[in-house]
């Protein structure tokens, strides 16, 4: 009895959070954005949707500035976000950080220490944790923007392989 | 027993809205957002109190009175998913503490031990921690924040240089504090 409880909490949290394959929620975000960020994400206010973004796909870090992880995997996000910036000549690959559970003031400071160069949105009441399904973080996903914008990779867990990572980039968005 | 243990674990899953996947923690749940009676307050003079610390050293309070502002943050446990998701926080933001010319100092009733592995798994945590495991939880009793399972409520309070306290919020156990909120209160009390 208790297995199969616990096999049916496995599948139930599985089947809520949102997979490769699957529709990415389209969710809203706010965060303090640049003129050039917002430029950059093709959007007009300090809040939007995934859909007003403009661009052909969408690399997402979902992580929080009190995560030892993502503090460790703030330099390499750096370095994949220049590199893919670098390659994709025609800026259809964009990028986007949400803190999830994290103040305007949190993840302002995250965007300061790290140097972070990429717009970074707020989720300081967990709403956008809770439509991607509670996930931990970080987690990575790239999204292939449209009607009907499809995850066609997510990753859960810290970003070791730097290259790896910047690899499946590349593929997944045609960079390669 | 076994079938609490498992309820416990399945609810602590559900609804814990702690998200750090490492460390490794071990989920509680909801808990009674506060359980315990405050012994002090704003305008008090902070109790003195002396433990031991990481560093191998005793620290004591009082040592900094004078010279440095003071924020203790209590935290209830090591390893658990709240705890856990907030130093790592705090450790990154200690140049926003020098500002203010204050001393971060956190607290928890582990053994070294414990505390030890615990901030190793957080990218080391460099601000003094201390140990109130042994008379268990005494500064937590001291000061109010000792709840009734032997755990410390997640408080914090700013001291200042004078040694009085000048803010207190102990906190929801199952929410994490706002940095914001913290450093906007500490730079209220200069430096």
């Amino acid at each position: 009895m208790k297995r199969s409880i616990m096999i049916f909490m496995a599948v139930f949290l599985l089947a809520a959070t949102a997979q490769a394959g699957q529709v990415f929620p389209d969710i809203t975000m706010s965060g303090k954005l640049s003129d050039a960020q917002k430029t950059y994400l093709g959007v007009s206010s300090d809040t939007f949707t995934l859909s007003d973004i403009k661009g052909g796909y969408l690399f997402v870090e979902a992580y929080s500035m009190y995560c030892p992880v993502c503090q460790r995997d703030a330099p390499r996000l750096n370095e994949i976000y220049d590199a893919v910036t670098k390659a994709d000549t025609e800026g259809s690959v964009k990028f986007i950080g949400i803190g999830l559970g994290n103040t305007e003031f949190e993840v302002a400071f995250y965007q300061n220490k790290y140097d972070v160069q990429f717009p970074l949105v707020v989720d300081e009441n967990y709403v956008i944790h809770k439509a991607l399904g509670e996930v931990a973080t970080p987690t990575f996903y790239i999204v292939k923007l449209g009607s009907s914008p499809e995850i066609l990779y997510m990753k859960e867990g810290e970003a070791e392989d730097k290259d790896l990572l910047l690899e499946v980039i590349m593929e997944k968005t045609g960079l390669k | 027993m076994k079938k609490m243990i498992f309820a416990l674990f399945v609810i602590g899953v559900l609804v814990s809205p702690a998200l750090a996947e490492t460390p490794n923690t071990y989920p509680v749940g909801m808990l009674k957002p506060i359980d315990s009676k405050l012994k002090v307050k704003v305008g008090d003079v902070a109790p003195d109190f002396e433990l031991p610390s990481l560093s191998g050293k005793k620290v004591r309070l009082s040592d900094y009175r004078g010279k440095k502002n003071i924020v203790l943050s209590f935290v209830p446990a090591a390893w658990t998913p709240v705890c856990s998701d907030q130093w790592p926080g705090y450790n990154i933001a200690q140049g926003l503490f020098d500002e203010q010319d204050a001393v971060l100092i956190g607290i928890s009733v582990d053994n070294l031990p414990s505390q030890y592995a615990w901030s190793e798994a957080m990218n080391t945590i460099t601000f003094p921690i201390l140990s109130d495991f042994w008379p268990h939880g005494a500064v937590s009793d001291m000061y109010g924040v000792l709840r009734t399972d032997g755990v410390s409520e997640r408080a914090l309070f700013i001291i200042d240089k004078k040694g009085v306290l000048r803010f207190i919020d102990v906190h929801n156990i199952n929410e994490r504090p706002d940095l914001g909120v913290l450093l906007q209160e500490l730079s209220k009390i200069g430096k």
